[in-house]
């Protein structure tokens, strides 16, 4: 029975994965003109040093975007990866500082906070039928929240020197929490092509019906991506700790904004089902080049608002004609 | 022919030590804790001014989106790194966390200034802003007379990772606790906005209606304070103080719906960046015999100046005249 049902399903999928090609086509397209234009405008745009730096200040964001894309593949949201961001960035420096931790060990326990915070999250949306809206909107209350009340508002600072080199070290060129995304963006990947998992978050996302009488555990999954997404705001968060040199309670406020915008450009559908890492890794270079260059520039970050709105609006139409050119040639 | 080539050469000679003698183009960057609080738009205003008088100096002044978030900040300022900025003006916005931040700028050979609000490390060349501590004391005082040694009072406190919030608490909180005749009901933080400033007023006359003064550590939280006291019908009863000398509360204190307000001088202070940022630039330091912030690394100072302005002070000392006070009071009118 297995296969009888799994054969249209993979049709679909090798269907999804065909569009994903031609949709990648288009925003590497966009992100190549944005490219140029900044090139063109701004004389500190082309150069190794900034390239490097745009790739580091977005390593966290790169990293909630992982979580936030099989997140939105199952065709649920996670409101809440900012305010466990800060979390993660807070229970981190908490441990170190006043737990008397060491740095491992304090790390460890700021992860498993973190995916704890999916894992209720998910829990209510897997069992309770909670719109993930609202439990992830939920969960960012009572995460930012707890963050927030640790710190008293300011910061918790004091860490470990040795602490320093997860945000601020590199190795030859390459900046750690560069590497660390690139570790995080390449697992992902490979869960979601390699592994059964994988197939499920499309199965469920594309059709959720047709996935449980296929004998998917659908609350399972659901359960499963939303822990995996706290897990990468967590991971995002001690970056950001280390970064800092401190634990800060305010953080993740505009990079909650950014993760959904890198996914949705990056061409993953809300609606489920369709999306993939290299085209999320292809809307966050877009979202840092943008900010990046229009910094360079002297630009307002009013603007910047602006300007990521006009993307978002801009990709999803692309999408959007794709979508209904293909559908007249059927 | 020899006499036509020493003369080439002294031509030669002239015109390239005449282009070196020219002044050098300075470009700078001021990366604000925001934009979207008028005391700021003065300072952003004074130091545009100074630059523009000038004129070899170009000004790239930015603010952060979230003005509690830090690492859109961080952002800016790294950017300002590869724009290869000759200063850094930096008004932080998290006092402890912002000096990873300052280190890379200091180990990109960049000197930063912290403005108004300081940074609690990083070597930075010097500080220009109001003497905060000085200020809270000016309130506290100016309170004390105002209230005749006797009443209850609450607090409207700034973000708290704030250095200039913590400096004007070390002000005023000492000196009011010297009268023993003012109860201090309740401190709330309002996080530097008007939106905050209005629900917690609001909150707070709810929790103690006999309130008889409020000491909002910025304008833009006693401006939204003082919505909540029109709503409540209790401007006539509780006195309220700012600190920022934003011309929108200059306004309202001229026409008494503020009792005093704090005037930091925003516009000045922006022109002192500007200068200061020229001289450094030009390989000079700052005066080292001049006060020292209490932070560490330490530095120096550049006080840009504080006074204390009221409904009298304005209203019948100085009257229509007070349009030529120093400072962007020159810009307020009726």
């Amino acid at each position: 029975m297995m296969e009888k049902v799994a054969q249209p399903e993979t049709l679909e999928h090798s269907e999804k994965k065909m569009g994903g090609w031609v949709k990648r086509f288009s925003t590497l397209i966009g992100l190549i003109l944005i490219c140029l234009v900044l090139t063109l405008t701004s004389k500190y745009f082309l150069s190794f040093e900034n390239f490097i730096s745009i790739l580091l200040q977005n390593a966290n964001i790169a990293i909630l975007a992982v979580g936030l894309t099989l997140v939105i593949l199952l065709g649920e949201i996670d409101l809440s990866v900012g305010g466990v961001e800060a979390l993660g960035c807070v229970v981190a420096a908490w441990m170190m500082v006043y737990g008397g931790l060491g740095i491992i060990p304090s790390i460890i326990i700021a992860l498993v906070a973190s995916t704890l915070c999916g894992l209720v999250s998910g829990f209510f949306v897997a069992y309770f039928r909670f719109h993930s809206f609202v439990s992830t909107l939920a969960m960012m209350g009572i995460a930012r929240g707890l963050a927030l009340i640790y710190t008293h508002g300011a910061s918790i600072y004091g860490l470990p020197d040795s602490f320093r080199f997860i945000g601020q070290g590199s190795i030859g060129p390459i900046p750690v929490p560069v590497l660390v995304a690139a570790v995080v963006l390449l697992l992902a990947h490979f869960l979601l092509t390699q592994f059964r998992l994988g197939n499920h978050i499309y199965a469920v996302g594309g059709n959720i019906e047709a996935a449980r009488l296929a004998g998917i555990n659908v609350g399972r999954v659901k359960l499963i991506v939303l822990s995996i997404s706290g897990f990468c705001s967590g991971l995002a968060g001690i970056i950001m700790a280390s970064r800092l040199n401190s634990g800060q309670g305010t953080i993740g406020e505009t990079d909650l904004l950014d993760a959904i915008a890198s996914v949705i450009i990056g061409g993953t559908s809300l609606m489920g089902g369709v999306g993939t890492i290299p085209g999320t890794i292809l809307g966050v270079l877009i979202i840092s080049v943008i900010r990046n260059g229009l910094n360079l520039l002297g630009v307002s970050s009013f603007w910047q608002m602006v300007a990521i709105g006009v993307i978002i609006i801009c990709a999803v139409l692309v999408d959007e004609i794709r979508r209904r050119l293909q559908e007249k040639e059927r | 022919m020899k006499k036509i080539l020493v003369i080439a050469f002294i031509v030669l000679f002239a015109t390239v030590s005449i282009s070196f003698a020219q002044k050098k183009e300075f470009r700078f960057g001021m990366a604000m804790q925001t934009l979207q609080n008028p005391f700021y738009l003065s300072m952003k205003a004074g130091a545009e001014k100074a630059a523009a008088e000038l004129g070899n100096v170009k000004l790239t002044i930015v603010g952060a989106e979230h003005s509690t978030d830090l690492t859109s900040q961080v952002k800016q300022i790294e950017d300002f790194i590869q724009m290869k900025m000759d200063v850094i003006g930096i008004v932080a916005i998290e006092k402890k966390g912002i000096i990873p931040t300052i280190e890379k700028v200091n180990r990109a050979g960049i000197p930063v200034i912290t403005v108004d609000t300081d940074a609690d490390g990083g070597k930075r060349e010097c500080y220009i802003a109001t003497d905060n501590v000085l200020g809270g004391k000016l309130g506290a005082q100016w309170i004390e007379k105002a209230l005749y040694g006797k009443g209850k009072i609450a607090i409207l406190e700034g973000a708290p990772g704030s250095q200039a919030n913590f400096l004007r608490m070390e002000g005023f909180k000492p000196e009011i606790e010297k009268y023993k005749g003012i109860q201090v009901v309740s401190s709330l933080t309002a996080k530097w906005r008007r939106d905050e400033g209005m629900r917690v007023m609001n909150d707070i006359i709810t929790a103690h209606p006999d309130l008889n003064a409020v000491m909002a550590m910025n304008d833009e939280m006693a401006l939204g304070a003082l919505e909540a006291l029109r709503t409540r019908g209790k401007l006539k009863q509780i006195k309220l103080v700012g600190f920022n000398g934003a011309f929108e509360a200059i306004q309202q204190v001229y026409r008494g719906n503020m009792a005093a307000d704090v005037v930091q001088y925003p516009e000045r202070i922006g022109e002192l960046f500007v200068h200061w940022a020229v001289r450094i630039a030009n390989g000079e330091k700052p005066p080292q015999d001049l006060p020292k912030t209490p932070t560490n690394p330490p530095t120096v100072h550049i006080d840009s100046g504080v006074a204390i302005v009221d409904v009298p002070l304005l209203q019948i000392k100085v009257g229509p005249a007070f349009k030529a006070i120093g400072g962007e009071l020159k810009n307020y009118t009726n």
